[in-house]
């Protein structure tokens, strides 16, 4: 820290008296990341996060969840006993006809020790299954995409809550300290549905916000000095508005001006050390292959590459979206081209991001998050091409890492894969598991707003056990 | 799944019986947090898991006890188990089995059980109402609730402070708790706050003249009346209403969708300012401007709906019944907050947890706004409704309502029509039927429903379509809006005053200024907002006479200095010991850059949003580019929810998918990243130091002197000028043989010291 930071702090501390007291600025310089990363609740499996979020919810039959009895009776209605009472999105392409059960045309084995199903679409993900959990029933709440990513991301469906990682970087901090805590990637045709929301911070303090880096281009907006202006007399300019920062200070005695001194040489850093970071043209050939990423472009590939160099910073979550696993049965958005494209996409980058790690010694320490905000259901729709309908009953998603069991599958589901028959597990289960792997108890980490304590969880959730190593 | 979750939970703090505030704020500060740590994992929160037949997750559980009796003797912790198992004393007894509690921790639980074990239930009532009464007589008496007052300006010791009644009513609480207003704040630094927060803009350096060298005894008053006159001032006021309306120029969510015509809203809203409209005109037009009678000529009377058309909704929803639902929903709780400071919302799935709204009082709000029409259409993808507007050719078009419900494909004669309270806010299970009626806490148990004569003609009940009742000739929103405006309810004017205080000195009376309900905070001068929206409606509602009430106190005079034995006694600054110092909103500082480096437009009005009505909305560099990269004022830039403008997000923008009527003020690093890097901060300062050589081609220290002005409202002091130009000497030879042109030389130089001004902290604060 800047002897004028030191300067500032014993100011307050000792001059002003300020009733904010220590504890006040302490807080305010932690928030641009100054302070040391915070103590969890117990001693932590992982120290950070990589969630690889596939925006639109990835269809588990053509990927994890081989049903021979969805292929026999293929073609067929579902029987009423499953659907009474049941709601569904776009309900109207079920209503123009009885939704009738869809086997799948992708081919599935066994792979590794373990013997996890496969399916044809993931052959890079076949092989690093012994190091995954893959769980089989993740039920959630809401099954219309924006809602449903911000159910994942807050614990509830309306706006306004706080996110998974503005959750973990408030009660554990970060050790990066040139990056912020909580860097969100995002790849595929579009934005992911939410936007923003899915990485909002709520009623937190906005420095836990997520920060949105761009693949291509800066990664942080306006972090290149301007063209035609050299670091020293950017530091030049800077050191003149510190200077006349602390003249304000000394004025006015206000806290928020030492925030603001401490933000500029948190800027200042971040502008030295980002642009190092998404250099990946600095990786070795093998490195860059093994991902299918290439310097420059904007692809998942890049940004998995990218996610390993945070992690290795120190930065606590980092966040994927790509986008679009909306497999509904449209021209673009089926099970046939539309799932072999997003695959393509994914399976090669993913896959090497586990093995890059573990390779490292990083995967010990770092949890690996994959999946979507719902699955989708075993019955067909009655649109063009081949495609399925969202359901939030049930849907896979995968775990490696950060503590979790290695080559392991959790969870069993019906006959039709409708709904679960053994270890369900709810998406507030995932959240308070995820905190839990970062030494942090979900029914402590609480933050006061309106009167009322919140948590991630909402009043719900439980650490799935059974899936931890 | 509705899209309003549960709201109950464990951890709030309620109501009480029989414990005081303090031993129920020690229960749930101290005492619930090593119970939920230590105890309920085996003790009642896990069913599958309940230890010893003890569950400890209500205070009956704890008294009712397990296998071994009860765990607690209220006021005898010898006598209480759970109070022997802590100190590990017996071999066969020890709580927690992980682990003794620190002593600390030991101490807290006994001195709990030894007070009595308070144990406040949440979310329960402190009494239950009296037979025959809806609501209990602590629910009635709940400050919000009451008439508002017209109390009588009270006595000072220092009587030549108090200026006028605001001052008086300031001062009083001040001298109770012992403490002196600050000093009064010199001239540059109130002429700076008071256009900014009128205008929104920096005073120019002849204002700051003009003013300073103004000896008559009306100079200040002079300077209020002339920032309120400027079509400035409307843009500056409408920017608060808009967040508070959640204006956007797209719907949001997952179908992101333009709104090309909601600017007509926009410019309303700056028009209605700078007409200074009674705020009474101005909640009628919003609620039910299409149902008053000159609808057909006055364009504002069908604009101003666009309040209710503006909302972020679920355009693919499948199930059309909760959609329109869901549509209505989002009003009425726009509605609630905007207006009365209540969460209505709230109460769409249970009777309201914190404040007196009973399910049956919102689906009576409910049906109001399910007999109106705000969509044009129900069709996946779906679109707003808008009329032709009474003036010019007749092809501009506003977002409007319109009445009547036969809209889309939903079933029904399309009469406007009561529901049904709608458990757990589902449709599918109908409870009882719902009049159209007002929040009964606020207008009363015995009201006539509204919207004329109720026919019996309700329709069979058809399963899984939503259930209504009675027909009636209207809506109600014309009724709504008149009772919303009518000077006897108890909260819009209080609301309203609260916002105009807020903007101006950066808090409000109450802290929460969209939550006047329980979870809401108290007034911290409960006397002084009753005045003040006495004296508005007193004043007919005019806002700007309000303003200028709040703005001839010595209380908004008063500088930001810190005094560190008031501060000792009032951290928060809620008595207002001195004026609060405060970052500038989002677009203040981009206007405040443009309009310190002379490159302001002014222009008035209209679209910069590039887009097809009701296409998806584009996102890209050169579209942004377009929208965003033009010396327009701030509020003209396009709102594009979930893809606000970057300058914006970076400082704090309300989100436009919710109401807000307090914004955040962060410091955080992108900020100053922004300042640095941003092409738009440096072209500013490129353009002020063109500006400055050009002004004074041969006097450097005139120079310094305009830009302090320009950017601070002030000259800089001695040492600050010498500062400034030894930095831009030190500059200019750093560049050396780099930039061997002196011309360009120079003007890089005074451009790096235009950029450091911009970026210090005096130009983003109004002190």
């Amino acid at each position: 820290m800047s002897d004028l930071l030191h300067n500032t702090r014993r100011h307050f501390f000792r001059d002003c008296g300020l009733g904010l007291g220590s504890m006040a600025l302490g807080s305010l310089l932690a928030k641009d990341g100054l302070a040391a990363p915070k103590k969890p609740h117990f001693e932590p499996k992982a120290k950070a996060v990589i969630f690889l979020f596939m925006a639109g919810g990835p269809s588990q039959f053509e990927l994890f969840e081989p049903k021979p009895e969805l292929q026999k009776l293929h073609g067929q209605p579902i029987p009423d006993s499953f659907t009474k009472g049941k709601r569904f999105a776009f309900m109207d392409t079920f209503s123009k006809e009885k939704p009738k059960l869809l086997g799948t045309k992708r081919k599935f084995a066994q792979y590794g020790k373990s013997g996890t199903w496969v399916s044809e679409c993931l052959p890079h993900f076949a092989k690093i299954v012994d190091d995954v959990t893959m769980v089989k029933t993740v039920a959630t709440n809401v099954f219309n995409h924006g809602p449903a990513k911000v159910f994942f991301n807050t614990g509830s469906p309306q706006f306004g809550r706080p996110s998974i990682g503005s959750w973990v970087t408030y009660g554990i901090g970060s050790s990066a300290a040139d990056l912020p805590g909580f860097v969100v990637l995002q790849s595929g045709p579009r934005g992911p549905r939410g936007g923003v929301l899915n990485w909002a911070s709520g009623f937190l303090p906005t420095t836990f916000q997520g920060v949105p880096f761009r693949s291509g281009g800066d990664p942080i907006i306006n972090l290149s000095s301007p063209a035609g202006v050299t670091a020293d007399r950017q530091k030049d300019v800077i050191d003149a508005v510190k200077d006349l920062n602390a003249d304000r200070l000394d004025a006015t005695g206000d806290p928020e001006i030492a925030t603001r001194i401490a933000s500029y040489e948190m800027a200042y850093r971040m502008q030295t050390s980002a642009p190092e970071l998404i250099d990946i043209g600095k990786e070795d050939k093998k490195t860059l292959d093994a991902y299918g990423a290439v310097a420059g472009a904007a692809s998942f590939a890049n940004n998995c590459l990218l996610a390993r160099r945070l992690v290795e910073r120190g930065v606590r979550f980092v966040q994927l979206y790509h986008t679009d696993w909306d497999h509904h049965g449209d021209s673009v958005n089926n099970l046939d081209k539309g799932l072999d494209k997003v695959c393509k996409d994914v399976d090669q980058p993913m896959a090497a991001l586990v093995q890059d790690l573990k390779r490292r010694g990083l995967l010990d320490s770092t949890l690996v998050v994959w999946g979507g905000e719902f699955g989708r259901t075993p019955m067909g729709e009655a649109r063009d091409t081949v495609g399925r309908n969202h359901h939030i009953d049930t849907g896979a998603m995968w775990f490696a890492g950060g503590g979790v069991k290695a080559g392991f599958t959790l969870g069993e589901t019906d006959e039709f894969g409708f709904s679960p028959t053994q270890d369900r597990v709810h998406v507030h289960d995932l959240q308070a598991t995820i905190l839990n792997q970062l030494g942090l108890d979900h029914l402590k980490l609480t933050y006061r707003f309106q009167g009322r304590d919140f948590r991630l969880t909402d009043v719900h959730g439980e650490v799935v056990k059974k899936m931890l190593a | 799944m509705f899209s309003r979750g549960i709201l109950i939970t464990l951890l709030v703090a309620g109501a009480v019986t029989g414990q005081t505030p303090q031993q129920s704020e020690f229960f749930e500060k101290s005492v619930r947090p090593l119970l939920a740590a230590h105890c309920t994992e085996c003790h009642g929160a896990n069913e599958k898991k309940v230890r010893g037949g003890l569950r400890l997750t209500t205070k009956a559980e704890m008294l009712k006890g397990g296998d071994t009796g009860p765990a607690v003797v209220p006021g005898k912790p010898g006598e209480s188990r759970l109070i022997k198992g802590l100190h590990y004393t017996d071999e066969h007894f020890k709580m927690p089995p992980k682990g003794k509690l620190t002593d600390a921790d030991i101490a807290v639980l006994t001195k709990w059980v030894a007070d009595g074990a308070a144990w406040p239930e949440a979310g329960a009532p402190a009494e239950r109402p009296k037979p025959g009464q809806l609501f209990t007589d602590e629910q009635r008496k709940f400050w919000a609730f009451q008439p508002v007052a017209d109390p009588p300006v009270p006595a000072v010791k220092n009587a030549e402070w108090a200026k006028n009644p605001v001052d008086a009513f300031i001062l009083s609480s001040l001298e109770a708790k012992g403490l002196a207003p600050a000093k009064p704040a010199d001239r540059r630094t109130l002429l700076r706050r008071v256009t900014y927060d009128l205008a929104g803009l920096p005073p120019t350096p002849e204002e700051i003249q003009d003013f300073v060298d103004d000896n008559s005894a009306h100079a200040w008053e002079h300077v209020i009346d002339r920032l309120t006159r400027t079509p400035q001032y409307g843009e500056s006021q409408a920017r608060h209403w808009l967040d508070v309306a959640r204006y956007a120029d797209s719907n949001g969510r997952d179908e992101n969708t333009a709104f090309a015509n909601a600017f007509r809203y926009r410019d309303y809203v700056v028009k209605s300012f700078n007409e200074d409209k009674p705020y009474d005109t101005f909640i009628k037009e919003q609620v039910a401007g299409d149902l008053l009678p000159d609808a057909g000529t006055n364009p504002d009377r069908l604009t101003g709906t666009g309040f209710l058309v503006l909302g972020p909704k679920l355009l693919a929803e499948p199930d059309k019944q909760k959609m329109k639902l869901d549509i209505a929903d989002e009003q009425v709780d726009t509605v609630g907050k905007a207006f009365l400071g209540l969460t209505l919302g709230c109460a769409r799935c249970h009777d309201h947890k914190f404040d007196p709204i009973p399910t049956r009082d919102y689906y009576g709000l409910l049906g109001m706004f399910t007999g109106t029409r705000t969509m044009k259409n129900l069709a996946t993808v779906a679109a707003a409704h808008e009329r032709p507007l009474p003036v010019g050719d007749g092809k501009g078009m506003a977002l409007a309502v319109d009445e009547g419900a036969k809209y889309g494909d939903v079933k029904g004669d399309g009469k406007p029509r009561n529901l049904f309270v709608q458990v757990r806010g589902n449709y599918l299970t109908p409870g009882e039927e719902a009049p159209a009626v007002f929040p009964r806490i606020l207008a009363g148990e015995a009201q006539v429903s509204v919207g004329g004569p109720s026919a019996p003609d309700a329709p069979k009940p058809e399963a899984n379509q939503t259930r209504y009742g009675q027909s009636r000739p209207h809506s109600g929103r014309l009724e709504l809006a008149t009772w919303l405006a009518d000077p006897k309810n108890p909260l819009p004017a209080r609301v309203m005053a609260n916002r105009v205080w807020l903007h101006l000195f950066g808090e409000g009376i109450v802290r929460t200024p969209d939550n006047f309900g329980k979870l809401g905070d108290r007034p911290t001068h409960p006397e002084l907002l009753d005045w003040l929206a006495t004296q508005f409606v007193r004043d007919g509602w005019s806002v700007k006479k309000l303003q200028k009430t709040i703005l001839m106190s010595n209380a908004y005079r008063m500088s930001s200095t810190h005094n560190e034995a008031a501060a000792l006694a009032d951290p928060d600054n809620k008595l207002l010991w001195r004026f609060n110092r405060r970052r500038l909103e989002a677009e203040k500082i981009r206007d405040g850059l443009l309009s310190a480096a002379g490159n302001i437009d002014l222009k008035m009005g209209g679209s910069l949003l590039n887009n097809g009505n009701f296409t998806y909305v584009s996102i890209n560099p050169t579209l942004d580019a377009k929208r965003y990269g033009t010396a327009r004022r701030s509020i003209y830039l396009p709102v594009i929810r979930n893809s606000v403008f970057d300058f914006f997000q970076t400082f704090d923008m309300a989100e436009p998918h919710v109401p807000t009527g307090k914004r955040a003020g962060t410091v955080v690093a992108p900020q100053a990243l922004y300042m640095m890097n941003s092409p738009f901060v440096k072209q500013q300062a490129d353009v002020l130091a063109a500006k400055l050589l050009k002004d004074s081609p041969t006097d450097a220290d005139a120079r310094v002197r305009d830009a302090y002005l320009r950017a601070y409202g002030r000259p800089p002091k001695p040492d600050e000028l010498r500062q400034a130009l030894s930095f831009v000497s030190q500059y200019e030879e750093a560049l050396g043989t780099k930039a061997p042109d002196p011309a360009k030389r120079s003007q890089t130089a005074w451009a790096a010291l235009c950029q450091a001004i911009f970026a210090a902290s005096e130009f983003m604060y109004l002190n």
